[in-house]
């Protein structure tokens, strides 16, 4: 198979993490397609030591030995998420923490209402899972502490099931409500109480284990249903075990996870087109052929004519992290991170502004991702980070001898844009006026060359097209 | 002749061109302009209406809420003034404010609110209320299509969602574009740099208003970025001129939510639709009453801590338009996506439900009043969920707010549909 030429190696990195230098982009565009995404996706190969290292020497919780050793100042939300926005800033497998967001905002958890153990437990959870087999995670999620806190499973007896979880396993973590192909009701509001029945009973304690964060999941058998239930028309004394897998072997929960992930990598479906139903079939079939495997269905949507194709590109919003995470990755600017005096705090404050505050999604649904995040107030957001960015960044290798050189200098680094050259031109005759706005040539000793290349990088970083993805 | 709502826009935004070059700008005081303004205040997650307009005398009442109904004598707020409205209702010993509006005549009540067929899940149901679809296919929300048709032509602020990270579904539009304000105070558009801003802004302008693919993501993106750089600087005058002797406490995210509207609404003469989401805290499946210590009090607990929140505010937010000269001018309207299920659960909470009740505030409504009917609460009428049928159509509810509230409304246009109007206004 032929080598990707730059611009798919760009999409492909994009897609696959949050933002490539463009030596990266180079380097990946000298493989074939199949190559190049088997890189990408079979991540256990590439060491990750140095993240690691830095991490552990940076955030006190994480050597951690014991209950008692965990406290409000070394574990708290900032450094929960100071901790994950430094993963993703420094992974070498950015495929692992994108999956990792992709899975958080599937599973929709909130630390308004979950501790911040269970939700960095789950953040764990999510990530070891994040490409087995799916009916693997979903038992995991569900038996984890952070779930039966956030839908009441931990309250949900056998002489009252609560349906909150019953309700949304099946709305939004399997099946979905309707069929996304045929568009068949896929339950009933009877399958959803014979569903939470078998689910009741269901609770968590501290483990044996003394790291302060091993949990672990137990029947308690008085309140536990063990009756008979009829769900989607069989009749059975069924556990929530046998829910889980009922679930994962439906079609429709195949369907639905194509449809989420399709969607999160790849483009927006519409499901009145037959040729996206087949799409969407098309990989359906992947998941049953390769028993249920995450990692497999990635890997054929990444090498698909669909992901490749014109439609895909620049089909997207950047969301607020890609955005935030995907320019600094881009620019290089990452050395800084990691630091102990250099936590990114100004980064998690610009998530929340941008509408992305990381463990707290905005209800059960997550997300609304693409025009979701394009509100007057988060787009501004992104205008002011894009200066703050350039702001603290050393600009000097973008000069170049002229005006053109150092646009185009410029707008290479942001991962082969597709601009129009007007805009281009206009790019240099800003870079050619004085502060007055007197065309005086960039070469003019009236010229501030590094203040204007810094803005210069947020103007690129304000148009339209850089929020695509 | 007096002059209309749309005679006095199309002379503000002739106006308003030269008026964004001044400082002081627009920042009249707009009322005496006769416009109507709609704040709609979204209950996300499904409010428990059982237990906020509780119909304590129903025997059946107790029966199916043994330990989260209030009984009679615990009808009483901190105060100890007691919460009966009268031998039938009684209003949740959290909403003492509101139900000092509903003596003053302020605020309605609207009862056995729902739709035929009721979805219980979350998101198809907020769909249904906000698009005033119930077949799920509309895309663009009731009151996107009513400023679709009534304020296509006016400034960015006329249409303002706040509180919520994405634009609610019920002002997603065609032709107009809503902003979005989590809370005031935010950094304008800013340049570090401060000698080349000019430069920049003008170059940034240069970008987003080229022209871009109709519908396209560039295009939205374009337009609102425009919007946000253009309203970042005016969000900030509105600070400064907005002045009121009443306190929103700092504490209480609906108040602080209800008094950036009372900023924007104060200040800004296009100002017409606002939507408040309060997302998913109505959610209550567990612990609705109670705390750790005392897991039965019933004056406790989440449902009780969320609609005081909301009683304070819609309590200072009346009284900031009063005192603003705008209470004949502003409509405030409550909605949440379902009530829940008439029967307690064993974790002090409720499931989700169907039929609940609203309240409708403002100094033009009829206030201090019941419309609709209260929903039976006999078994043997329940839907096969064991839930309330509705009584009051909740497009009823729009039709009523469109008709005989909104400037140019038409809620047969904007409904599809005609449907019986509520005599609160």
């Amino acid at each position: 198979m032929a080598d990707l030429i730059s611009q798919e190696a760009a999409h492909l990195l994009r897609r696959t993490g949050f933002g490539s230098a463009s030596q990266d982009i180079k380097s990946l565009s000298a493989k074939s397609r199949n190559k190049a995404v088997d890189q990408i996706v079979d991540y256990e190969r590439i060491g990750n030591r140095e993240m690691e290292d830095r991490l552990t020497a940076n955030f006190e919780f994480l050597r951690a030995s014991s209950p008692d050793s965990l406290n409000d100042r070394i574990f708290n939300k900032e450094e929960i998420r100071a901790w994950w926005i430094l993963r993703m800033l420094l992974t070498r497998r950015q495929i692992e923490e994108k999956m990792t967001l992709f899975w958080h905002n599937f599973f929709a958890t909130s630390l308004d209402k979950v501790p911040l153990v269970h939700m960095y437990t789950q953040n764990l959870d999510l990530r070891r899972h994040a490409m087995g087999r799916f009916d693997d995670l979903l038992l995991n999620i569900s038996q984890g502490a952070a779930m039966l806190i956030w839908l009441d499973g931990i309250n949900s007896t056998r002489t009252s099931p609560n349906e909150n979880f019953g309700r949304e396993l099946q709305e939004l973590f399997s099946t979905g409500i309707r069929d996304a192909v045929t568009g068949e009701q896929n339950y009933t509001e009877s399958d959803v109480k014979e569903v939470s029945r078998a689910f009741t009973g269901w609770r968590f304690r501290k483990s044996s284990n003394p790291s302060p964060f091993a949990y672990e999941w137990y029947l308690d058998e008085n309140e536990a249903d063990h009756g008979q239930k009829t769900i989607f028309g069989q009749t059975a004394n069924f556990t929530g075990q046998d829910v889980i897998t009922l679930l994962a072997d439906r079609r429709a929960t195949a369907r639905y996870l194509v449809v989420r992930l399709f969607e999160f990598f790849s483009y927006p479906l519409d499901t009145e087109n037959a040729e996206d139903r087949a799409t969407i079939d098309k990989f359906a079939d992947v998941y049953f052929a390769n028993d249920h495997s995450i990692k497999e269905l990635v890997r054929a949507i990444f090498k698909s004519e669909e992901f490749f194709s014109p439609r895909a590109r620049f089909a997207l919003i950047r969301n607020p992290v890609e955005f935030l995470i995907g320019s600094i990755r881009m620019l290089e600017a990452t050395v800084g991170f990691g630091t102990p005096d250099a936590r990114p705090t100004i980064l998690e404050n610009s998530l929340r502004a941008m509408g992305m505050d990381l463990f707290s999604p905005p209800d059960v649904f997550g997300w609304k991702l693409n025009l979701g995040f394009v509100t007057t107030d988060a787009m501004l957001e992104r205008f002011n980070v894009a200066d703050r960015m350039m702001y603290f960044l050393g600009g000097g290798r973008f000069i170049k001898s002229s005006a053109k050189k150092t646009v185009k200098k410029m707008l290479d680094a942001f991962g082969l844009l597709e601009i129009d050259s007007a805009v281009e031109k206009k790019f240099q005759d800003y870079l050619a006026i004085n502060s007055a706005g007197v065309p005086v040539g960039w070469n003019s000793p009236d010229i501030n060359d590094i203040g204007k290349v810094k803005n210069l990088g947020r103007l690129i970083m304000c148009l339209p097209e850089y929020h695509l993805n | 002749m007096a002059v209309t709502r749309r005679d006095f826009i199309k002379q503000s935004s002739a106006a308003f061109s030269i008026a964004m070059m001044m400082p002081a700008l627009g920042l009249s005081r707009p009322q005496q302009t006769g416009r109507k303004i709609l704040v709609l205040v979204q209950l996300g997650g499904g409010n428990d209406g059982l237990n906020t307009v509780i119909p304590y005398k129903d025997p059946r009442y107790r029966t199916l809420r043994p330990t989260i109904g209030f009984t009679e004598a615990e009808l009483k707020d901190t105060e100890g003034n007691s919460t009966i409205i009268n031998g039938e209702f009684a209003f949740h010993p959290a909403l003492s404010e509101l139900k000092e509006l509903f003596d003053e005549g302020s605020l309605a009540v609207v009862l056995g609110v729902g739709y035929p067929n009721p979805d219980l899940s979350h998101d198809a149901s907020n769909a249904i209320w906000q698009t005033a679809d119930t077949t799920k296919q509309a895309r663009v929300g009731w009151l996107g299509k009513y400023a679709d048709s009534a304020l296509a032509d006016e400034p960015p602020l006329s249409a303002v969602s706040v509180g919520f990270n994405s634009l609610p579904r019920v002002l997603s539009a065609s032709k107009v574009n809503p902003v979005a304000i989590r809370r005031l105070g935010e950094s304008p558009f800013r340049v570090i740099n401060t000698p080349e801003t000019d430069n920049v802004v003008r170059a940034f302008r240069d970008n987003v208003n080229r022209e871009f693919p109709a519908d396209s993501f560039l295009e939205k993106l374009a337009r609102v970025g425009a919007s946000a750089e253009r309203s970042s600087g005016r969000l900030q005058e509105a600070l400064d001129a907005y002045h009121s002797s009443v306190i929103y406490s700092e504490m209480n995210p609906a108040a602080q939510a209800l008094k950036t509207v009372a900023v924007l609404a104060s200040v800004f003469p296009e100002a017409t639709l606002f939507h408040v989401a309060f997302s998913s805290f109505f959610d209550t499946h567990a612990r609705q009453i109670g705390t750790g210590e005392d897991p039965r009090n019933k004056s406790l607990g989440t449902h009780a801590t969320d609609l005081k929140r909301i009683s304070e505010a819609i309590k200072a937010f009346y009284d900031d338009m009063v005192e603003q000269g705008l209470a004949d001018d502003v409509l405030l309207v409550t909605y949440s996506e379902f009530g829940r299920r008439p029967n307690e659960n064993a974790s002090l909470g409720t499931d989700h439900g169907s039929a609940s009740n609203l309240f409708v505030v403002g100094n033009k409504v009829k206030g201090g009043d019941f419309y609709g009917l209260q929903p039976s609460l006999n078994a043997t009428d329940f839907d096969t969920a064991g839930n309330m049928r509705f009584t009051t159509d909740f497009r009823s509810v729009y039709a009523t707010v469109l008709d005989r509230w909104l400037e140019g409304g038409n809620a047969e246009e904007v409904l599809g549909a005609r449907f019986p109007q509520l005599g609160f206004l």
